[in-house]
């Protein structure tokens, strides 16, 4: 009797099979810079693509919902650090997400932070001492922010437990076909 | 009709989408599902099952939500309001 695990026994992560996988940090790497990279450099093809589905669903949504401001590495000037309005901290989570946050939070800057004259509107901050400003016309605010900047950080905090999957999971054995 | 033309009007990551902030309760099994994508997609052991267990675990959260905000509901309408006539 063999104390090789069959093909029928399915479970892909190396510790699931009871088996001492060293880990594996090309794949966490390739996992952390494209979502589903890992499991397609381990040859889990279709797990890969499932991977980049979720991650594009949640983060395109993220885009949608709040605009570009969901991914910002910058605080506005109608928030209040110093009663937790600091948006900018949600990026280190939003950071999972590999290259593609910095990407956009350089286009928020380009185009929002930097918007032209035209585009921005005056605003008066109901809190002494602060001084007045301008915000960026169409900025999202409420909900929208909210939930566009809630996007964004889970598909980047769910990008980071997949791409710890990626470097504990067995490379796929070409004998097992495509269920993996 | 002012939401259609606002939709209309609406310039996708520049502006943010129209009628979330009376809607935004819609935004949630968007965000299960993605959810469930990417955690099932390296929880389930065979491929071929990954959609059904997408579609189980999203249900599932989602009748969760339903359940805490029918008992949320039932504690703040029905029972504060018994106990605070006493």
């Amino acid at each position: 009797m063999s104390s090789t695990p069959s093909p029928s026994s399915t479970a892909q992560s190396g510790s699931q099979r009871g088996q001492a996988v060293p880990f594996n940090w090309t794949a966490l790497v390739l996992g952390l810079l494209l979502p589903g990279g890992g499991h397609l450099f381990l040859g889990h093809r279709d797990r890969a693509v499932a991977i980049l589905l979720g991650f594009a669903l949640l983060w395109s949504s993220g885009l949608l919902i709040g605009g570009l401001g969901s991914v910002r590495t910058w605080n506005p000037v109608y928030t209040k650090p110093a009663t937790g309005g600091e948006r900018n901290l949600w990026f280190i989570p939003q950071l999972g997400a590999g290259p593609i946050a910095p990407l956009f939070a350089a286009l928020d800057a380009s185009l929002i932070r930097n918007a032209s004259d035209e585009d921005r509107i005056d605003i008066t901050l109901n809190a002494p001492g602060r001084p007045k400003g301008t915000a960026y016309r169409y900025t999202a605010v409420g909900h929208a922010a909210d939930f566009g900047t809630l996007f964004c950080s889970l598909a980047g905090l769910m990008n980071i437990a997949v791409a710890l999957d990626a470097g504990q999971r067995r490379p796929r054995d070409r004998r097992e076909g495509d269920r993996s | 009709m002012n939401m259609v033309a606002t939709s209309l009007a609406w310039t996708p990551l520049l502006q943010p989408l129209p009628g979330v902030q009376e809607h935004w309760l819609w935004l949630l099994p968007v965000l299960v599902v993605g959810i469930a994508m990417m955690y099932k997609a390296i929880r389930v052991e065979r491929m071929d099952r990954w959609l059904r267990e997408v579609g189980t675990m999203s249900l599932q959260i989602l009748l969760a939500f339903g359940g805490f905000a029918v008992g949320l509901a039932l504690i703040v309408q029905v029972l504060v309001p018994m106990f605070s006539e006493r």
